[in-house]
């Protein structure tokens, strides 16, 4: 029942942060949210100490359309519940990272961020396949909404790129999985007994495409990135966080789960191309980083670049590769939301993201310097950040399967240097050029302190989260060594 | 002790850290507890824009500056930190605790064999990746934790005075304790992995410190130049752990030495060639240690990382961080030991840089650059040492080259701290008379950089040479005439430098007579490594390259007894060589630069190409920036404008993508104005799909 709970809690929170939004001290809506969201969390953490049956945490199985073989079909394991987790955390950060810079209609706003949550919750833990694609249709809407209202610049065209993109891909995923459902024999969507199907590689080969395409645009792997800049970059603060920190992830949590899950056979056939297109994503978005002058479009190409890193991890499929990808999705998750975050926060105070107008905050503003810094030695994968044990373990396993591929995912740690060190340059140090910056708030750098923390501890003792991913990672190691 | 040595520095560190953002906090309030004086009329706090008005900011032309190399004196205008004092004492009072530890711990398992391995903590598992946080001390480590911490400690207690006028110096003595942290997690590292943690680790430290400054642009750029240069050699790094990792299934020390015999002879298809394995393994891993120690074609980023304060220099960019390549080869020597082709590339690259930096040198006009590609050149005959396989030799010569480099560095900073940041030697002349004791402990660092018999450079460097003459093959034979020739040119270039800053007539008379000697603080330390300059050499000869060097190292690198036998018995000649190359530097020098000043212009002018040639450093700056940096700048753009323009605009300007958005933006806005109702909209029409399908699917 927890499960249930875990997904209805910021269903209703959001409900509930709309109906208060406006009264009492007028931030009713943001605490209803935070409580919300850390409620989430403790539900969380219950559900995961729960006695599970050793591959599961938990489980939950009730028939919902017996006739057409629809169930809620739940189940949380180390890699749900680290998604979960940073999804819930992140939502947090989003309230406090907004807490100035949304004023209008902030009650749909706290609803919208909520409903994301619950959206990629139940994303995160669905295991019958059409209530999947229901929630992964789902957590586009508030989204969108997020980035068309509340986002800068030409925010309705971004959102609605965003919306088509993710959507029509979106259709191929629902195609693949009634194609696979009608292969089952009866009429059932669950994931597990469809994985015992005995499908033909072929058929395999066409359906993962269908699941990949789906998955791909919400990875951002190029060519099917094209939706990310302009929302990532147009969006609002806590909008970035949430598509950087948890909606590309799930991206990458499908095809780690349901790829070798349910097309074992098709996977190995695919997974050369995975390798090509991830090596090639990888150093295409590291280029296009490093011609940037928008600090946010910036670090919207590094994402692209370090989701075809996950690509390539769980395409090569071998043990450190798939530890590699898990630990790089929840690396990236800490570090791209801190940088957007303090993006964000700078943008509200200088009215510009751009490089070259920027500079010198070091001097006005040592703190926020201080976090970048952080943030920036996270991008380039500086040992000792939870960035660098995923990035180097993806790389040790695809050395096993393929060096040349590790050949250039390893190269992209030098092209990682350079747009690192650009964006440290163009906003922390050079002369101070917006001469009057106020320093970060607390409110801004507990959650700064709060990821910093996160990353340093799964940089330096990632032993704790490669085990309680194991599990999965077992579970998706199917492939065989060449 | 050893967990002390290692974590008394980070402990100085964040102190140190701590202290900087506090203060920061002080000096700039942030958004909650700012008051806006000037701005009171903002009704409510939450809705104010986040500006702040602080004093110096209303007057244009007072920049805040900190103090600066190059120009003249400017004023402090940046209140200091609250407790930028404590942060000075406890960072160096702590380095003082961790420097005399790391004595002792020599002592202790040089000398009574106590070697020692801590393992802290389990760092990856995975598969079998099985990396641990494990502190190895044997004597080739003890030697390092004495060199950095020693070094480590004076430059602290030398900081203090040199930096004394900067507002930032919570920050900078962070760095160098952080720095200080990062180098002996590296010399204290039991596997690859955590060895590349600290590599890294020096490289951001050294990438911040070299941009200390960071309102330069030079600065920023020779910090950003340095980091990238540095992550092409740790791509190699990278992979040859890899393949280590590939052929042996582990990366701790103690199993790849015991399993790299059975490697020989053992092919890996590169490209479908077959290649020695093991020859591959070492050849990518001295790719790291050509970028770290600033190796002929990886060597761009030395010189220009001078832009950092003078300090750092001697830390990083003369006695540790840049000798870390050094250590690392001699950490690896079983590896090495087992590719004769690896080691002659080793002895290849060295013996070219040792030539090429020195003949660089000799036009430079930088205070700092001679010293730094001193530095560049000296790193290249510790190569040599390695490549010919007296590892211990190449020890040596890292160890004495730690103190009479940090002391000329250390001097040049007086000088430098006398002149008020001019750092050119042609507006120098004289100073002797001015400051006096960094004369004399600028003539004791030249005499033990040019091998002055009975100092300490005379031994470790007269010993390389005699070693690559031993090895006798014919890479061997090219490394010994180009160290031979690159002593001369050593003489020469550092006798220049005294002549032209102490000797002769003064060039800036303002200058000459603001000169002055500087404070205790920074005196202390160039006493202590002046007399480093002497002791580091005989009495540690015969332990780094005598009869003692199996007694004292033992296991912690390859000992090749035969060839430091082989170095005793070379000819008279050999032996004597360097040091008659010395005097000939030291009379050339003196005739050019005391006794008839007109012969180096003259010179130049007679040969002009030739000036430029070396004074533009065989143009290899020019020559990256066309075959690499530009293109690749190119490329991006490519990438960018061309490129992901047209995915992202589908397929051109009037793109596929384009034309949709068009149309439904120009239906959304018809038809609704709102476009949260058209998302609302989107959620029926999916649902409606769902349902289409599901009856679809269920009517079969």
């Amino acid at each position: 029942m927890a499960l249930i709970a875990l997904l209805l809690l910021p269903l209703l929170g959001g409900l509930a942060a709309y109906i208060v939004a406006g009264k009492g001290r007028g931030d009713a809506e943001r605490w209803v949210t935070i409580v919300t969201l850390a409620a989430t969390l403790a539900v969380l953490i219950l559900a995961m100490a729960g006695s599970g049956d050793g591959r599961w945490m938990a489980q939950v199985m009730v028939p919902w359309v017996p006739s057409l073989g629809i169930s809620i079909n739940f189940a949380l394991d180390g890699l749900s519940a680290a998604l979960i987790a940073i999804a819930a955390g992140l939502g947090i950060i989003c309230v406090m990272a907004s807490w100035r810079d949304i004023r209008v209609d902030s009650g749909l706003f706290h609803a919208c961020v909520c409903w994301t949550i619950a959206a990629t919750i139940g994303v995160f833990m669905s295991f019958d396949l059409l209530v999947f694609v229901f929630f992964w249709e789902a957590m586009l809407i508030p989204s969108f909404m997020l980035i068309a209202i509340w986002g800068h610049g030409d925010k309705e065209g971004a959102a609605l790129k965003f919306l088509i993109f993710n959507a029509v891909a979106g259709f191929g995923l629902l195609a693949a999985v009634f194609a696979l459902a009608s292969m089952a024999g009866h009429m059932t969507f669950n994931a597990f007994e469809l994985a015992e199907l005995k499908l033909s590689p072929t058929a395999q080969v066409w359906l993962l495409l269908g699941f990949s395409l789906a998955f791909l645009v919400k990875l951002s792997v190029p060519p099917f990135h094209a939706w990310l800049p302009d929302a990532h970059t147009l969006a609002p603060t806590a909008g970035s966080i949430l598509l950087a920190g948890v909606l590309l992830k799930t991206g990458g949590y499908g095809l780690f789960r349901f790829a070798p899950m349910l097309f074992p056979d098709g996977l190995a056939v695919l997974a050369p191309y995975a390798l090509a297109l991830g090596a090639a994503g990888a150093l295409y978005g590291g280029f296009v980083a490093c011609g940037q002058t928008d600090a946010k479009r910036l670090v919207a190409y590094t994402s692209i670049a370090h989701m075809s890193i996950v690509l390539m991890g769980v395409a090569a499929g071998v043990h450190y590769a798939l530890a590699g990808a898990a630990v790089e999705m929840v690396a990236h998750s800490f570090s791209a939301s801190a940088l957007f975050m303090l993006i964000g926060a700078l943008y509200e105070r200088t009215q510009t993201r751009d490089l070259r107008q920027l500079g010198g905050l070091q001097q006005t503003a040592p703190r926020f310097a201080a976090a970048f810094a952080m943030f920036c030695s996270a991008l380039l994968a500086l040992p000792g950040t939870a960035n660098f044990v995923g990035e180097a373990l993806v790389v040790v396993g695809i050395f096993q399967v393929n060096w040349p591929f590790a050949l250039v995912a390893l190269s992209t740690l030098i092209v990682s240097v350079v747009y690192a060190t650009r964006l440290l340059k163009g906003v922390v140090f050079g002369e101070a050029r917006p001469r009057h910056v106020i320093d970060l708030s607390w409110r801004e750098y507990v959650p700064v302190i709060v990821l910093s923390v996160a990353t340093l501890v799964v940089g330096l003792y990632p032993q704790s989260l490669i085990a309680l991913l194991e599990p999965a990672i077992k579970a998706a190691l199917v492939l065989k060594l060449p | 002790m050893i967990q002390a040595i290692v974590f008394l520095p980070l402990i100085g560190a964040l102190i140190a850290g701590a202290i900087a953002l506090i203060g920061a906090h002080a000096r700039h309030p942030s958004g909650d507890t700012v008051d806006h004086d000037g701005h009171g009329d903002h009704a409510h706090g939450n809705d104010a824009p986040l500006v702040v008005h602080t004093s110096y900011d209303e007057d244009p032309q007072v920049s805040p500056m900190g103090p600066d190399d190059r120009g003249h004196h400017v004023l402090p205008l940046e209140l200091q930190a609250a407790g930028s004092r404590a942060a000075e004492w406890i960072t160096t009072g702590l380095l003082m605790v961790a420097a005399a530890l790391s004595w002792l711990t020599l002592v202790d398992v040089g000398f009574m064999h106590h070697d020692l391995r801590v393992t802290l903590l389990p760092w990856i598992n995975s598969g079998e990746l099985q990396v641990a946080w494990t502190l190895r001390v044997d004597t080739l480590t003890a030697v390092m934790l004495v060199v950095v911490n020693t070094v480590s400690a004076l430059v602290h207690l030398y900081s203090i005075g040199y930096m004394h006028d900067d507002p930032h110096r919570p920050r900078f003595f962070g760095y160098l304790s952080l720095f200080t942290f990062a180098m002996l997690m590296l010399v204290t590292a039991d596997n690859l992995v955590q060895m590349f943690f600290g590599w890294e680790g020096v490289g951001l430290a050294s990438y911040l410190l070299i941009g200390f400054w960071y309102q330069r642009p030079s600065a920023n750029a020779a910090a950003i130049k340095a980091f990238v240069v540095n992550r092409i050699g740790d791509f190699g790094f990278l992979l040859g752990i890899c393949t280590v990792f590939f052929l042996v299934g582990s990366t701790d020390f103690e199993t790849i030495f015991a399993a790299a015999p059975g490697l020989t002879g053992r092919t890996i298809d590169f490209f479908g060639l077959n290649v020695d394995a093991l020859t591959l393994a070492c050849l990518l891993l001295f790719m790291g240690a050509m970028g770290k120690s600033a190796q002929f074609l990886l060597h761009t980023w030395l010189p220009d990382a001078m832009e950092g304060p003078t300090p750092v220099s001697a830390l990083i960019h003369a006695a540790t961080m840049v000798t870390a390549g050094v250590f690392m080869v001699a950490r690896l020597s079983p590896l090495f030991e087992l590719s004769p082709v690896a080691q002659n590339v080793v002895l290849l690259f060295g013996a070219t840089t040792a030539f090429f930096a020195a003949t660089v040198g000799l036009v430079q006009n930088d205070i700092k650059r001679i010293v730094a590609y001193s530095t560049c050149s000296q790193l290249g005959y510790m190569f040599v040492a390695m490549g010919t396989g007296a590892y211990s030799v190449g020890m040596f010569h890292l160890f004495t080259h730690a103190f009479f480099k940090a002391l000329l560095f250390l001097g040049a900073g007086s000088v430098i701290h006398a002149m008020h940041h001019e750092q050119d030697i042609r507006h120098m002349g004289g100073l002797k008379d001015r400051i006096p004791f960094t004369y004399v402990a600028m003539v004791i660092g030249t005499l033990a950089l040019t091998g002055f018999p009975l100092t300490a450079g005379y031994f470790s460097k007269d010993a390389i040479i005699e070693a690559a003459f031993a090895s006798g093959h014919s890479v061997a034979f090219y490394a010994f005439l180009m160290t031979v020739i690159a002593a001369g040119l050593t003489s020469f270039y550092s006798w220049r430098l005294v002549f032209k800053t102490f000797h002769g007539t003064p060039h800036d008379r303002a200058h000459y007579t603001a000169a002055h000697e500087s404070p205790i603080t920074m005196l202390i330390p160039l006493g202590v490594l002046a007399a480093g300059s002497f002791l580091a050499g005989f009495p540690f000869k015969e332990l780094f390259a005598g009869h003692g060097v199996a007694e004292f190292f033992r296991d912690s690198l390859k000992v090749n007894p035969q060839i430091i036998e082989a170095m005793h018995h070379v000819p008279a000649a050999v032996a004597y060589a360097p040091t008659a190359m010395m005097v000939l530097g030291f009379l050339v020098s003196w005739m050019f630069y005391v006794s008839s000043p007109n012969m180096p212009v003259e010179l130049a002018n007679r040969m002009p190409w030739l000036y430029n040639f070396l004074l533009n450093k065989w143009y290899f700056d020019e020559a990256y920036d066309a075959i690499f940096v530009r293109p690749a700048k190119r490329f991006g753009r490519f990438l960018w404008k061309a490129g992901d323009g047209a995915i992202i605009d589908g397929l051109g300007p009037d793109g596929i993508t384009a034309r949709v958005l068009d149309v439904t933006r120009g239906v959304v806005r018809l038809q609704t104005g709102y476009l949260y109702h058209y998302a609302f909209a989107m959620l029926i029409g999916v649902a409606g799909l769902i349902t289409w399908f599901l009856l679809g699917s269920g009517s079969h």
